[in-house]
Parts: C-alpha cells; structure tokens; sequence
C-alpha cells in the first residue's frame, strides 16, 4: 500500500506523518466520494464532496512534497478534468431540453429516499463534484508551483 | 435581535480591517471575516421558532423546519467567496514578486 | 412554446463555449479563435432575433420557467424589452471586441484562458439581464464580476496586478452589500421572485427596511456603475487592463452590472419614490461634473477615457433619475450610443499603443498622418459624443 511514494527523507515531512498519510488517504478520498453520492439524502453534496475529495491530494502534497502530488495529478491533467467537469453539469442539465424544459428532472424518480432517487440531481452532484475537487488542489497545485519557481529563479 | 448585532458586528471588524490595515494579506483576512458575516447573517434569517434541521428522513415528518432556502443560496455563496479568496491569493503572490514588499503604501506606481 | 426556448440560449451558448475553449485550446490549433468567433456570432444573431420575436407577442413579455418549476418556486428567465435591448447592446460590443482582440492578442501568452474568461464574462452579463429572480442575479453578477477581475490582471504586469487588487476588493465590498440588501428583502418578503416581491411590497407597510434596503442597494450597484462616491476604482482599473478588455469594461460592463440592476431594482422591485430618484439624479449630476473636471489634467490616454466614462455614466443616470418616459429614452438611449463609441475609442487606443509604444498624449504627435484609419475612426466616435449630449438634451 505505498502507491509507488519512497521515503525521501530530504523532501516532505517526517516519517510518522508519512506513515499515517499512507493509511489515511484512501479513507478521506472514500468519505469524499460518499459524502457526494448521497447529496440528495443527507447534507452535502456536490460542493462540500468535492472539497473533501480535494483534500485528500492536499494532504499529499503537504505530507510527501509537491512533486509526487505533481506526478499523480500533473497540472495539466487537473485542467482538463475541471473543464471535462463543467461540460458534464451542462451536458446534464441540457438533458433536460428532451423532457422540455431546461434542467427538468428527466430520469426516473425511483422511491424516495434510496441512493437511486431522484432523477438527475445525483448526476449533477457528480460532476460538480468532479469540478470543484480537482479545481480546488488544481489552485493550490498553480500556487505551490509558484512558490517553486520563485526560489530556483533567486 | 442580539444575534444579528453580533453579525453586524463581525461585518464592522472585517471592515476595518479591508479599510485600516497596511498588510495585503491582512486586506484579504479582512474581506473573507466580511464573507463569513454575511453567511452568517442569511443563514440565522430563516430561522423558525423551535424548528429543527431541514433534513427530510423516511421516518420524520415535514413539520417545524426551519426554512431551507437561506441555506442553499448560503452554498452558493460560500463558494463564490472561496472563489474570489483563491483569485486575490494568487494575485497578491504575484505583487509580492513585482514591488518586493506587501505594504499597500509602496505599492502605488498608478496615480492622479 | 418552441419560440422560448431561445431564452436560455444566451447563458449555455457562453458557458459552453467557455469550458470547451479551455479543454480543446491547447491541443487543436486555432480552435479557440474559431470557437469564440462562431459563439459571438451566434450569439449577436440571437440577441437581434429575440428583439424581433418580442414584437409578436401581446404584452411584449416572454417568460421562461427554469426546469418546468412555476414561479414562486422556481426561477424564471423574462425577456422584456429592456432586456432585449441591453441583450443587443452587449453582444454587440463583445462581437466587435472579439474580432479585434483575435490579433491583439498575440502580444500575451495564453488565449485560449483568456477566451475561457472572456466568455464567462460575457455569459455573466447575459444572464443577469435575463434573469428574472433576485438571487439569480446576484450570481450572475459575481460570475461577470470575478472573470472581470482577473481579465484586468491578465498580462500580469506591475500596474496590471495593482488595478486588479484595487478593484478586486472595492467590487467585493460591494457585492457584500448587495447580498446583505437581497437578505433583508427575503426576510421582509419571504420570496426571491422579482415580480412576486413587487406584489408584495406594494401592498405591505414597508417603513423604514425599504428606505435601508434602498441605500443598500444604492452603495453596491453604484460602485459597479462607477457613480461618483464609489468611481475610485475606475480610473486605475480600465486604463490597465488590456485594450479589449478596456472596451468590454467600459463599453458594457458597468451598464449591465450597475446601471440595469438599478432600473431593475428602482423602477420594478422597490417602488420608485421621489426620494430614490432625487438621489439618482443628484448623483448623477455630481458624477458629470467631478469626472470631467478630474479628466482635465490627464495625460494618460486610457485614464482620460476612463474619466470620460464615469461622466457619461453620470449622463444616463441623471436621464433615469428623472423618470419621465422621455428621461428614461434619452437615458437609454445615450447608454446604447457610449457603448459603442467608447469600446470604439478604447479599442484605437489599443491600436495607437501598440504602434506608438506609449500611451502619453504629451508624446503622441502627429499620428494622423501615419494611422489614418484610426484617426478618421477616433474623429467619427469624438464627434458621436457631443452629438448625442447635444440632441438628447433638446
């Protein structure tokens, strides 16, 4: 379970909070993932998902330098999955053209209060999702690799 | 009444610190308490006496809620300042690296 | 039915475009040129073909309900005719600056960001002139306003990330008010629809929420409209900004934003008392004056254009404020004539910065004979603006 992170000691933080990074990281991405899939049932969704989903390879970056984050998600792959994000919530909402208004609630309603409820709000918590978890680290990914840049000019 | 004096308040002490303070960073603190304050005041408008949280379980009834709506329109709002907080951030990173200094009294290269 | 679903169109078209400049930009060549000339052009012919549809109809109104949700509920998009007109006005101008910045740009590093946020302001605008719900606007307000900041600070230059900083915060300042203005309305109302809150307030006792409500609303849209005690911002802001950029602020930017809120909140919403169009017109007035006397001892091209604006800004609200229907014309009317010949104006001056090198009228002698087309364009759009000052008054 070390996902291809050595143990440089030179870049990072110590040993112990690597350790701890290791076994915690996948459980932040999964609380994030549900906290997004069940937006129509319970608070959250889209939004408060997606910055929990950013935290998680926020907390990378902190714990193991800015470089390994940079090759797991490089910047311009952070880019496009934000763009891709956004043409999702408008593919979905233009979905609802075919039932006849914009942004109708177009799929089939199940019974409420199951996780497949509720027409096409779960679609949109999705990519919402999607969007604002890879914009927010995309932010601090462009600000830390300002800094970077900053000290080897110096 | 006591409680939105208290958000005018927090609305009062970010003012001063966009107005008064010399540190840019300090300005974008200041602005983020003023976006806090504003939250805080929409969300406390739709309380309802003795309601509880506007959450709709299959085995609680819809009665003495308070009102939902403040609170999806405070999201919105939440993430519009998290927006213009990240784009002041970075522009004053890029001052920093042009005029050397953080001081607003440095940085005037525009004036008249 | 099929003739309102051009209603939305004017917010998805922009915002798809945005997002897919973004994405395909950078790795098909020339697409991000192609995609934001055909979405300004689509864009225009909608904006001309809703104004001949509103003719059709009896009342001259077209509703659209968001999702198929009915009115108190739900959002609505409205197509009047105010809104038709700021509609044609401002895709227009960013039509024209479109064209023009597709080679003025070279001279920065990244076009296809700086078409993503060129149409996300564009998109901003048009929804907050259709839009029909109070909050609706106020987000697509902050939508024009952010991509607005951060096309001021584009080239990343000294004086660039200054402006940007300075009218970064005054903007937000602002728009806090407006929101706590839009709280206090819900709380008093308990409604966000536009026409439903008028219903409301004409018939419950206001007292003294509406007057604070008023000012409120006052002090966030006219720092957007650059009305004079909250004008500070605009000389620093359109002079540094790139020269397209300058147009589209200058041209549409502040009317949309600040002018259109406040007919819309002034004469729809909040009954238009004599009070509130005493102070539009007294703020107006002041406006005209200030501006013009401060634009006396510029030498800065850009910046004398930036005062310039604020005065003719002052014009239009002095027209509104006086809210007769004639007042009200002429008001229009002169904010539809200084979009054009502003953004015309700024958009030579870009030409003359980018030959002369400078932007200091003190060095920029005898350029007529070198750029004539500038100089016959800059004559054409000098003249256009006493004109109308002249024939509205009569």
């Amino acid at each position: 379970m070390t996902y291809g992170m050595t143990d440089n000691p030179k870049t990072g933080m110590t040993l112990i909070v690597k350790t701890i990074t290791r076994l915690t990281i996948g459980l932040v991405l999964l609380f994030g993932i549900y906290i997004i899939l069940h937006g129509h049932l319970s608070p959250g969704g889209g939004f408060a998902g997606g910055v929990i989903v950013a935290l998680a390879f926020v907390h990378l970056m902190l714990a193991f330098g800015k470089d390994i984050a940079a090759s797991r998600i490089s910047k311009g792959l952070a880019s496009n999955l934000e763009s891709i994000g956004a043409l999702m919530f408008l593919l979905v909402a233009l979905l609802g053209f075919f039932g006849g208004s914009f942004f109708l609630n177009v799929l089939a309603k199940g019974t409420a209060f199951k996780l497949f409820s509720a027409g096409t709000i779960p679609l949109s918590n999705i990519s919402i999702g999607v969007k604002v978890g890879v914009g927010l680290f995309a932010i601090f990914l462009a600000l830390v690799i300002l800094e970077g840049t900053k000290e080897e000019k110096k | 009444m006591a409680i939105y004096f208290l958000c005018l308040i927090l609305f009062c002490i970010g003012l001063y610190g966009v107005v008064r303070k010399r540190n840019i960073v300090k300005i974008i603190i200041g602005l983020a308490i003023i976006e806090y304050s504003i939250n805080l005041f929409f969300v406390l408008i739709g309380y309802r006496y003795h309601g509880r949280a506007p959450i709709d379980a299959s085995n609680q009834d819809i009665l003495n809620m308070v009102d939902p709506l403040p609170q999806a329109l405070v999201l919105t709002s939440i993430v519009i300042g998290l927006g213009i907080t990240a784009l002041l951030i970075s522009i004053a990173l890029r001052i920093y690296e042009r005029y050397g200094t953080f001081d607003i009294t440095k940085i005037r290269k525009l004036k008249g | 039915m099929a003739a309102m679903t051009i209603i939305p169109l004017f917010v998805i078209i922009p915002l798809g475009a945005a997002f897919t400049i973004s994405l395909v930009g950078k790795f098909i060549k020339r697409s991000s040129e192609a995609l934001i000339l055909l979405s300004s052009t689509l864009m225009l012919y909608l904006s001309i073909h809703a104004r001949i549809l509103l003719n059709n109809f009896a009342d001259k109104t077209l509703v659209y309900k968001i999702g198929g949700w009915a009115p108190p509920f739900g959002i609505c998009m409205v197509l009047d005719g105010l809104s038709s007109f700021m509609l044609i006005t401002i895709n227009l101008v960013a039509f024209f600056v479109t064209i023009y910045s597709l080679s003025y740009m070279e001279r920065y590093t990244d076009k296809p960001k700086f078409f993503t946020l060129f149409s996300l302001m564009v998109c901003g605008m048009n929804g907050l002139v259709i839009t029909g719900d109070l909050f609706n606007l106020f987000v697509f307000l902050e939508i024009a306003s952010i991509a607005s900041y951060a096309l001021v600070a584009f080239g990343t230059e000294a004086e660039e990330l200054e402006a940007s900083f300075k009218y970064a915060i005054m903007g937000s300042v602002a728009s806090s008010f407006i929101f706590i203005g839009i709280a206090f309305l819900y709380g008093f109302t308990s409604t966000l629809n536009m026409a439903d809150m008028a219903r409301i307030l004409s018939y419950k006792q206001a007292g003294y929420i509406i007057q604070f409500v008023g000012v409120l609303f006052l002090m966030g849209f006219g720092l957007k409209a650059a009305l004079v005690p909250f004008h500070a911002w605009l000389p620093d802001a359109h002079p540094s900004a790139p020269a397209s950029i300058s147009a589209m602020l200058s041209g549409v930017l502040i009317k949309a934003l600040g002018v259109y809120s406040l007919i819309r909140i002034f004469f729809n919403i909040i009954g238009s008392t004599a009070n509130y169009l005493q102070i539009l017109m007294f703020l107006g007035g002041i406006s005209m004056l200030v501006a013009v006397i401060l634009a006396l001892s510029q030498w800065d091209l850009k910046r004398l254009l930036a005062y310039h604006s604020i005065s003719q800004i002052g014009y239009v609200i002095l027209g509104i404020g006086l809210g007769t229907p004639l007042g009200i014309f002429g008001g229009l009317f002169h904010l539809f004539n200084h979009s054009v010949f502003k953004s015309l104006l700024f958009l030579n001056s870009g030409a003359i910065d980018y030959a002369a090198g400078t932007r200091d009228l003190r060095e920029i002698w005898g350029l007529a004979r070198s750029m004539p087309v500038t100089a016959k364009t800059s004559m054409i759009a000098s003249m256009s603006s006493r004109h109308t000052a002249v024939q509205w008054v009569f």
